[in-house]
């Protein structure tokens, strides 16, 4: 018998629907047993990636290969993949038990096997006591946890999940994120989540597709793809980001558009067709006026126009001598005093947090 | 064993997903577009290819010309016949508009009660057979019947309605009026009032905005409904044969008796031609006018939700004006403005449609043969005569038709219901809807004749089996359109779950798809139920010596003695109704009750 290892490559995958291209020359490997994500925001074409995994469309051209054979074109019903669907798709005329064995009955397993593994399935979940509820009886957590069951009774090696988490409230989600990827580990099923939540991507994946326009912008852990963005894009979509537009630019120096201009001292060199440049609020701080900046940073003047109180930091809007108009996040610190709108202040920032984004060859 | 090392596994059994486990390299192939195939072959066989051997058989007999057109637009009594069948549509259409119009605007805009009243009274004749209805206008029309007892009384002479054009268009338009009004009310309803009170608030008298502000709006509304009527009357077959002697004769009548008659095939076939192309130009013109589908025409009660009502002069034509400004005398003269005079109208039209229902009630029991009203002495003798195999056989024979013709016709249509709404094709989807619905808008007086002439050749005719292949083709459109509303309400993920769980297609129609649209297709069977079952035009082409289904017993009842009999049918068939209704209404009680305590 053949095994089912969980590896999955997709090599050149394309969709059209018509003149609309859904997914471009899309190519990627999943390594067995990973926590794999596709972020993107909608009509990214995330979701057209799921769906052609799990069958339910074919792509127009290119190979999915899982362990090996090329399944682009088997039958849902053939490939032996769980499926954790947006509103879960739990069948309304069913028990919990039911759901749960229908899988099982497909596979012509005997009452005794099936009934035996349901409860194993149900016991993971811990839902043990709703085996006789129907859907219609269960809240939005239990329904999202009894999905999840159905998907793994039939022991798949691959779990697929669209948006799973999107319909439940923020605490329940965030509960539920850490649930999910215990389950994976502890099953070491191979997954392939879905999402538009950055938080639910950065928090479970072991690596991230950040998609957009039906390809993929850039793919890596979610570290990476917060500390060393590829793209103007993929620094804009991750977190918060000031995203500043480049007028000119010098061999030692960048004037943007807001009117800053930032001497880089020559500890950094300018390439040239630098048209963007991205620094993280939080990693820029503000300084009393005229205090040294510590080792290892730059400085700068700045004058508050604004702030904003979000309860577990601040976020201030300064005008900044060398970024123009920037916001800057702090946490609180209670032996400092908040900087007041007016306040002329010093802001400092270490040059590596400092992104150059050039214009891509070509384009 | 497939417990692989990488992961740490559940402690499983040792066996992953059995022989399934390895996905087999096989391409998707069969899509739910197949599934349209059968019920596309049937009506393809079944009732395009009668029609297309009959438009042939036109020009072919008795040898190849266009002798039998010669005959038809020669001879003025059958050109007299085609102008006769015209202008009698055209004018029920227009009385059934002008009847159906205030019915249709308290079914949408009226109090909770008057919409019960209306929707039962138009629905009751809607649902009994034509045959019945006829059956009262015979009572009420008749040399003795209803209205030469009002005429008598006031000493005015008897009319003679029956047999003359005056009995066929009285009768029609009450058939059409259904077809009218639900379209109307549908549109109506989608019709937003508040521009009624803009209209007011700048000036327009109650009279003035409703002709100048909502009739405008109602315009797709009164298209779709006379196109509705026109068609079904230029069809019309039982009405002119029972009612229109040969004075009120109309294409469909004239068919049937060059057939049953005179056996004259080419007459008959080229009358039946003339008919389907008046029916086909009408329907191009309409569609080439408003831009409506086929099946958004055969829809009925579907139209006018979403879509926009092309008006864009209309509300502003001149003789919206004229007749808006003589709309402004009655709202000086305030009649306009009794507020009660619109649901009274309704009320009064909504009464006079149903009594002819209940007029049949005091002839079952009459004494006698004759059709006077009120009946001259009462017996329960026409009871005891429905009571024998002379009229339990015929019903027999038609409860079994219809069981039979209901499992084809709800199989069929639910399968073509899943290509069409689950197909990859739209283009495919989109005409066979079209072909699924052409035997609703077909008038089946030509299909009924085509049948006749192709059945014939297999022996088909007045046979069981050859009445069930043709009412299974009228009974598709039904369950076809039923079931396709229930799917496409239906959420796709159902399917794809079960899919992803190692459902085939055929699994998940049986086990998901089937159990969740289960009250559709059980509606779509009571159609395809009712529809054979009360089904007469094809049943009287088609059968008579050896098998008679009920309606066409009644037929000859009707046409051969007058028969209280059929009243004892129509009571049978009212208190049918009314217990069917009350069981549905007991039961959602207590369906609603039990689930309110769960």
């Amino acid at each position: 018998m053949a095994v089912q290892n969980g590896a999955i490559a997709f090599e050149r995958i394309r969709k059209e629907y018509g003149d609309n291209t859904a997914v471009d020359d899309l190519t990627l490997t999943i390594e067995p047993g990973e926590f794999f994500t596709l972020l993107g925001p909608s009509g990214s074409g995330k979701t057209t990636t799921l769906m052609m995994l799990a069958g339910f469309t074919s792509p127009t051209s290119g190979r999915i290969i899982v362990d090996g054979v090329d399944i682009a074109h088997t039958p849902p019903d053939q490939r032996n993949i769980g499926v954790v669907f947006q509103d879960y798709a739990l069948f309304p005329h069913m028990t919990v038990r039911e759901n749960l064995a229908f899988p099982l009955e497909m596979r012509k397993e005997t009452k005794d096997v099936a009934e035996e593994r349901v409860k194993r399935a149900l016991d993971l979940v811990d839902m043990q006591s709703l085996a006789d509820r129907r859907p219609d009886q269960l809240s939005g957590g239990q329904k999202q946890r009894i999905a999840v069951a159905r998907a793994i009774v039939f022991d798949p090696a691959f779990l697929l999940m669209d948006e799973p988490l999107g319909a439940l409230d923020r605490k329940l989600r965030q509960r539920l994120q850490v649930e999910l990827r215990q389950l994976q580990q502890e099953l070491g099923v191979t997954m392939i989540y879905v999402t538009h939540d950055q938080d639910e991507a950065m928090s479970m994946s072991d690596r991230v597709a950040l998609m957009n326009h039906g390809s993929i912008e850039q793919m890596g852990t979610p570290r990476e793809l917060y500390e060393n963005p590829s793209s103007p894009f993929v620094a804009d979509f991750l977190g918060t980001n000031n995203m500043l537009s480049v007028l000119s630019t010098g061999p030692d120096h960048i004037t943007f558009q807001t009117g800053g201009v930032l001497d880089l001292d020559g500890s950094l060199p300018v390439p040239a067709g630098t048209t963007v440049v991205a620094v993280r609020p939080e990693r820029l701080a503000l300084v009393k006026a005229g205090s040294a900046a510590p080792e290892g940073y730059s400085s700068c003047s700045a004058k508050v126009t604004h702030r904003l109180y979000l309860g577990s930091h601040t976020m201030y809007t300064v005008n900044s001598s060398a970024f123009g108009q920037v916001r800057v996040q702090m946490q609180h610190d209670d032996g400092e005093h908040p900087f007041q709108t007016g306040d002329e202040v010093g802001m400092i920032w270490r040059a590596r947090d400092v992104k150059l984004f050039q214009d891509k060859p070509g384009a | 064993m497939t417990t692989t090392q990488h992961r740490t596994a559940p402690p499983t059994s040792g066996r992953r997903g059995g022989n399934r486990s390895r996905p087999r390299p096989r391409t998707t192939g069969l899509s739910w577009g197949v599934s349209s195939w059968p019920a596309v072959l049937t009506v393809l066989v079944l009732f395009v290819v009668p029609i297309v051997v009959l438009s042939v058989r036109a020009f072919t007999e008795p040898e190849p010309g266009l002798q039998n057109f010669e005959r038809l637009f020669s001879h003025s009594g059958y050109v007299e016949n085609i102008l006769r069948t015209i202008g009698i549509s055209a004018f029920s259409t227009f009385l059934a508009l002008l009847i159906g119009y205030p019915i249709a605007y308290q079914m949408a805009h009226g109090s909770r009660r008057t919409r019960i009243f209306l929707t039962v009274t138009i629905m009751a004749p809607y649902l009994t057979s034509i045959l019945l209805r006829s059956f009262s206008w015979l009572v009420i029309l008749g040399q003795q019947g209803v209205v030469n007892e009002v005429l008598g009384a006031a000493g005015l002479g008897p009319l003679s309605m029956v047999f003359t054009p005056i009995a066929v268009v009285v009768s029609l338009t009450h058939y059409l009026l259904p077809l009218m009004i639900l379209p109307l009310a549908a549109t109506m309803r989608s019709v937003d009032t508040s521009r009624l009170q803009a209209a007011t608030s700048l000036g327009a008298g109650p009279a003035q905005a409703f002709v100048r502000v909502y009739l405008p709006l109602t315009k797709p509304g009164i298209q779709a409904g006379s196109v509705l009527c026109f068609v079904y009357g230029i069809g019309a077959f039982v009405i002119p044969a029972l009612l229109g002697g040969s004075d009120g004769s109309m294409l469909g009548s004239l068919i049937h008796s060059a057939i049953s008659q005179s056996g004259d095939y080419g007459l008959a076939s080229a009358a039946a031609l003339v008919l389907a192309v008046l029916v086909l130009a009408i329907i191009v013109v309409f569609q080439r006018v408003t831009g409506m589908s086929t099946t958004e025409i055969a829809g009925r009660g579907d139209l006018g939700g979403g879509r926009k009502p092309r008006t864009r002069r209309w509300g502003y034509g001149r003789l919206t004006r004229v007749a808006g400004s003589a709309a402004g005398v009655l709202d000086r003269l305030g009649i306009s403005r009794v507020r009660r005079l619109p649901v009274l109208a309704a009320v009064t039209l909504g009464t006079l449609v149903l009594a002819p229902q209940i007029i049949v009630i005091p002839i079952s029991f009459a004494a006698t043969k004759a059709l006077v009203f009120p009946p001259v002495g009462y017996s329960t003798q026409w009871y005891t005569e429905f009571f024998t195999s002379s009229w339990l056989d015929p019903l027999t024979v038609s409860v079994r038709v219809a069981v039979i013709t209901t499992i084809f016709a709800v199989i069929l249509g639910t399968l073509a219901a899943m290509g069409v709404v689950r197909g990859a094709n739209q283009k495919w989807g989109a005409t066979t809807s079209t072909l699924m619905m052409l035997p609703l808008l077909f008038p089946t007086v030509v299909a009924a004749a085509g049948f006749y002439i192709v059945f014939d050749r297999f022996g088909l005719v007045d046979t069981e089996a050859g009445i069930i292949l043709a009412h299974i083709t009228i009974a598709i459109p039904f369950a076809f359109s039923v079931v396709t509303a229930g799917l496409r309400s239906l959420n796709p993920a159902y399917e794809r779950a079960a899919a992803s769980l190692g459902a085939s297609k055929f699994v998940q129609l049986r086990r998901i798809v089937a159990p969740l649209i289960a009250p559709s297709i059980a509606t779509g069977a009571l159609f395809s139920l009712l529809i054979s079952f009360d089904e007469s035009t094809i049943a009287i082409f088609l059968s008579g010596v050896r098998v008679k289904t009920l309606p066409r017993r009644i037929f000859e009842a009707l046409s051969l003695e007058t028969n209280p009999t059929v009243a004892v049918i129509s009571v049978f068939v009212m208190a049918c109704a009314l217990v069917a209704w009350l069981a549905i209404v007991v039961t959602r009680r207590t369906m609603t009750r039990s689930s309110r305590r769960s």
